[in-house]
This record gives C-alpha cells, sequence and structure tokens, in this order.
C-alpha cells in the first residue's frame, strides 16, 4: 500500500497576519487556549466595546476628527459600542440568587454572555444576531455511559440564501441569511420594518446598515416610486414614524473612513483654505505703511 | 476567523483519510459530494456554562484575571425552534392554495421560495388584511362560497383537460341532445346535471368533433373537446 505523507500545517507569519480580521475579545487575554486567535489589541484609550462582546465592525475617531464629525453621528457610534445587544445564544437568568445543592450555600448569579464571535462575512448578509460559538464540549457515550475527553468545539451559524423584497426602495435582492433573520424579518411584516425598527447592535452587519441609510434618504427626500405618485403616498404614509431629517440620513451608518472624509469635504467648502499670497500681501502692505509712517 | 475553521476541517480530514490511497482519496471526495444533502437548520442554540462564573471584585461580572479555562466549558440548554408555517394574503390564484383574497396557512419555505418572490403572495399584516377587506367589499362579494374556490378551479382544470367521446348509435338516426352528453361524461367518470351543459347551437346529426361548455356553480364556463363515436366503435360487441 502506499504511503501518505501527513503535513501537519504551521502558518507562516505572513499568513498569521492575514488571519488578524476581527476583534476578538473573549480568548485573547488567555494565553492557555488549545486554540488561539490572532486577533488585534486596540491602542486608543477610551471607549470600547467591553470585555464580553465582540462586533464585526468598529468605530474610532482621533480628537482631530472629533473636531470635524458632526454630533449626532458621534452619538450613534458611542451607541453601539457601549450599548448591550439582545440575548441570542444565552438566556438571562431572572433570579438573584442559585444554591449550591451539596453545601447548601447561595451565590449571586452573574449574568454574562457566552462566547460568541461576529466574523467579517457577518456585514455581507443578515445573520440576525447569530454568530459563531467557541468553547470546550463534553460528550457523553451513551453505551458506555461515559464522558468523553473534553474538546475544543465551534458551534457554526447555518446560512442560506434567500431573495427578499424592499418595499421603500422596490428591489429585489438576494441575500445570505440565517433562519433567525428570516423568522424577525416575518414577524416585523417586511425587510423594510424590520431594519427601520432594529437597533444597529442587534443588526450587526454593515449590509443592514447600508440599506437602512438608502431608505431613509429615500423617505427623507421622497425619491421612492417617482413615476407612481399613488403608491409614494401610500408607502410614505405606511414608514412615516421612521422619518428623520435628510441631513442626518446621509451619515447614518457610515463607516469612519468615509464619514472622515464626507467630514473633511464640508470643511473645506464651509471654511475654504485662503492662498497665502493673499496673507503675504496684506502682511506687506501692513509693513510697508508702518516704515513710511516711522520714517 | 474562517481561516482558522478551515484549518481544523483540514486537520480532521487528514486524520480520517491517511491511511487511504490516494485514489480512494479521490474517490471518497467524489462521492462525498454527490451525496451531500443540504438541509437547513431552522433552529438557534442556546448554551451555557457548565460551571457558574465568579463573582466579579465590584460584585458584578468577573476580571479578566479571574477568568479560566474551565468557564469556556458549554452546555446546550434548549434548542428555539422557529415555526413552520406562516399566514399569508394571496394576490393571485395558487392551484391547491387558494385564491386572490384568501388568509390561508402555507409551509415557510413554500412562501419565502416560490410565493413571494413571485408576488403571488403578501405578509399577513393588520394593514393589509384591511385592504384585502375593502378591496373585497368594494367589489360587492359578501360571502366566500359565491367565489369559486380552489376545489372549482382544479375541477375546471380537470374538465379543459379531458377529451370527451360520445358514442352514439350508427343504425338509427339522431340528434345530439344533453342526455347523451351527460352519459358520456358519467362513462369517463363525471357527474354533471344537465343545466351545467351547453351544447353548439346547430344540431347536430353526424358524427364530428364539437366542443360543449360547461358551466360551473353558474359562474364561469370550461369548453370541453368531444368527438362523437359510433357505438360498435366504442363498445365492440363480444363474440360469442
Amino acid at each position: 500500500m502506499e504511503k501518505v505523507k501527513i503535513r501537519h500545517f504551521m502558518p507562516s507569519i505572513k499568513m498569521y497576519k492575514d488571519m488578524v480580521q476581527h476583534e476578538v475579545t473573549y480568548f485573547q487575554y488567555h494565553n492557555n487556549t488549545r486554540f488561539t486567535i490572532s486577533s488585534r489589541l486596540i491602542k486608543t484609550p477610551g471607549l470600547w466595546v467591553n470585555h464580553w462582546r465582540s462586533v464585526p465592525y468598529v468605530y474610532r475617531w482621533s480628537p482631530e476628527e472629533e473636531r470635524i464629525l458632526p454630533e449626532h453621528y458621534k452619538n450613534s457610534c458611542r451607541e453601539f459600542m457601549t450599548k448591550e445587544p439582545e440575548p441570542v445564544h444565552w438566556r438571562p437568568d431572572p433570579q438573584k440568587y442559585w444554591e449550591d445543592i451539596d453545601s447548601g450555600q447561595r451565590f449571586p448569579v452573574i449574568n454574562a454572555p457566552i462566547p460568541v464571535v461576529y466574523p467579517k462575512e457577518c456585514n455581507t448578509g443578515l445573520w440576525g444576531g447569530e454568530g459563531i460559538i467557541f468553547g470546550y464540549f463534553t460528550k457523553v457515550d451513551p453505551k458506555r455511559q461515559k464522558k468523553l475527553p473534553t474538546r475544543p468545539r465551534i458551534w457554526l451559524p447555518e446560512l442560506m440564501k434567500r431573495v427578499l423584497y424592499s418595499e421603500i426602495l422596490d428591489r429585489y435582492m438576494a441575500i445570505m441569511i440565517t433562519a433567525r433573520a428570516q423568522y424577525l424579518i416575518d414577524e416585523a411584516f417586511g425587510l423594510d420594518n424590520y431594519i427601520l425598527q432594529t437597533h444597529e447592535v442587534d443588526l450587526c452587519s454593515r449590509l443592514a446598515m447600508t440599506l437602512k441609510r438608502e431608505m431613509l434618504l429615500a423617505l427623507a427626500n421622497k425619491s421612492l416610486y417617482s413615476d407612481n405618485p399613488v403608491k409614494k403616498e401610500k408607502i410614505y404614509k405606511k414608514y412615516e414614524k421612521f422619518v428623520i431629517p435628510a441631513e442626518e440620513a446621509e451619515w447614518i451608518g457610515l463607516p469612519m473612513y468615509e464619514a472622515v472624509e464626507k467630514a473633511k469635504a464640508l470643511e473645506e467648502e464651509l471654511y475654504p483654505p485662503q492662498p497665502l499670497k493673499d496673507l503675504y500681501l496684506v502682511d506687506l502692505v501692513r509693513r510697508l505703511k508702518l516704515s513710511a509712517s516711522a520714517s | 476567523m474562517a481561516v482558522a475553521v478551515k484549518l481544523l476541517r483540514g486537520c480532521c480530514h487528514c486524520g480520517s483519510l491517511s491511511r487511504t490511497s490516494l485514489a480512494a482519496k479521490e474517490l471518497l471526495s467524489r462521492t462525498a459530494v454527490g451525496s451531500v444533502v443540504l438541509q437547513t437548520r431552522n433552529n438557534t442554540r442556546i448554551m451555557e456554562r457548565v460551571y457558574p462564573l465568579p463573582v466579579g471584585k465590584d460584585g458584578g461580572r468577573p476580571d479578566r484575571s479571574q477568568m479560566n479555562e474551565l468557564y469556556k466549558i458549554l452546555r446546550e440548554v434548549e434548542i428555539v425552534k422557529y415555526p413552520e408555517e406562516i399566514q399569508c394574503i394571496l394576490t393571485d390564484f395558487v392551484e391547491g392554495v387558494g385564491i386572490r383574497g384568501d388568509v390561508v396557512t402555507v409551509k415557510r419555505d413554500f412562501f419565502h421560495e416560490e410565493l413571494f418572490p413571485a408576488g403571488m403572495a403578501v405578509y399577513a399584516s393588520p394593514d393589509n388584511i384591511e385592504e384585502f377587506e375593502e378591496e373585497r367589499k368594494a367589489k360587492g362579494i359578501d360571502k366566500a362560497e359565491t367565489r369559486l374556490g380552489v376545489f372549482a378551479r382544479m375541477t375546471m382544470k380537470e374538465l379543459s383537460n379531458m377529451h370527451l367521446e360520445i358514442p352514439l348509435s350508427d343504425s338509427s338516426d339522431w340528434t345530439l341532445c344533453k342526455r347523451h352528453v351527460q352519459v358520456a361524461f358519467r362513462i369517463q367518470g363525471v357527474e354533471v346535471e344537465e343545466d351545467c351543459l351547453e351544447l353548439p347551437e346547430e344540431a347536430v346529426t353526424e358524427f364530428q368533433d364539437v366542443t360543449i361548455n360547461v358551466w360551473i356553480n353558474g359562474l364561469e364556463s370550461v369548453p370541453v373537446s368531444a368527438t362523437i363515436v359510433p357505438i360498435s366503435e366504442k363498445f365492440p360487441p363480444t363474440k360469442k
């Protein structure tokens, strides 16, 4: 029989660098894990998602950018970074204490989410808060009534491609979604309601935020159904409670680099840079006048 | 993240396929691709820590220094299943389901993959239900029974697909009447009343092809193609 050589896979430094994609806050501080996830540490002090959360994208900005960015955009970013999402893969315990049966002691219940990771693929679909669960799992052998050794395990969400329809944009889209997202959309009676009702923290995807921005802009500018005025009014009336001014709607869910570019462009429009030759000319005239008066 | 997942899977494959030869490996992979069953999981897992977390220094969640490997051991508490059926309003006639304006419960997959993308159904939201109710009143239809329902539509399709053979005598003279057609229908397994039938206007006295209109519930008619054949051809006499 032919021998097959087993090559153990050892990633090079370059490959490890490619793996640096996501902010995984749970595992990076424990060096003894049997699987380690390379992730990036954030040097910027101050605002940051807490130790128990993982997110597919972040908002960070420097003190220089803080000056030019609009206040409502910064507030929405801060809300995203600090708000706790709805529990999806875990159930918070309503009781205050739990009792140990053996000793009869009472301990306070600590409600902490289990480690769920949202990869960057989240941003291209609607996962409805589902993510990848990392942990250890002990399996029990039913035949031998014995516990098998505990081993690391990953629980993946199941994705399916579905055609979704947006009433405001009048557009059919094939999007990767989970069963939970599908259920939530059905509960809200349509994609538009689901995206407009749900908070950015629970949507947890860039695609959803892009759609939200487009919908709100269409509502604010009344640019929906331009050829059908009857339907236009009907749809506008249906989603009237979500309408916000167009200046705010433009900024919703923008990635930070785009927002900064936009803010800089606005800044230049408002305060156009003055050419230096004008400044020097004024200065020269002033100096000449001074010298003339002195003589 | 995707890379890490791939790594683990690769290792599993190495372990399971290391003893087989390369040819066998290829074969296995080929068969595996053919036999993959893609079935979507219609649920969400709810997990729990096997060992409860210790109390933090401030009485809340523990610090990083207090965390341990043991607190990552998980256990499945519950698997939340989502309902398999959904209520929707049809905007068009769907065979075997209903007609426009009907509020029906169908399989969720059927709704999402067939009906909704094709624009044949909408969500049964309170606004939509009200809208269709108004439309029904505007048309002046009081009850669902006065319209043609699912079964009537199925019957119409069945009738339009069938070909009727009307056996008549070849020895004596005749003119086609409703009784002849009713008997011919009965031979083919369809019971029709005489009032529903509508013969061609000109009197038929020869063997030929005709079309017969069948009125359903007195609302709509279906043209049924028929041929008049001699009875000796249709039922040849048995030899003794």
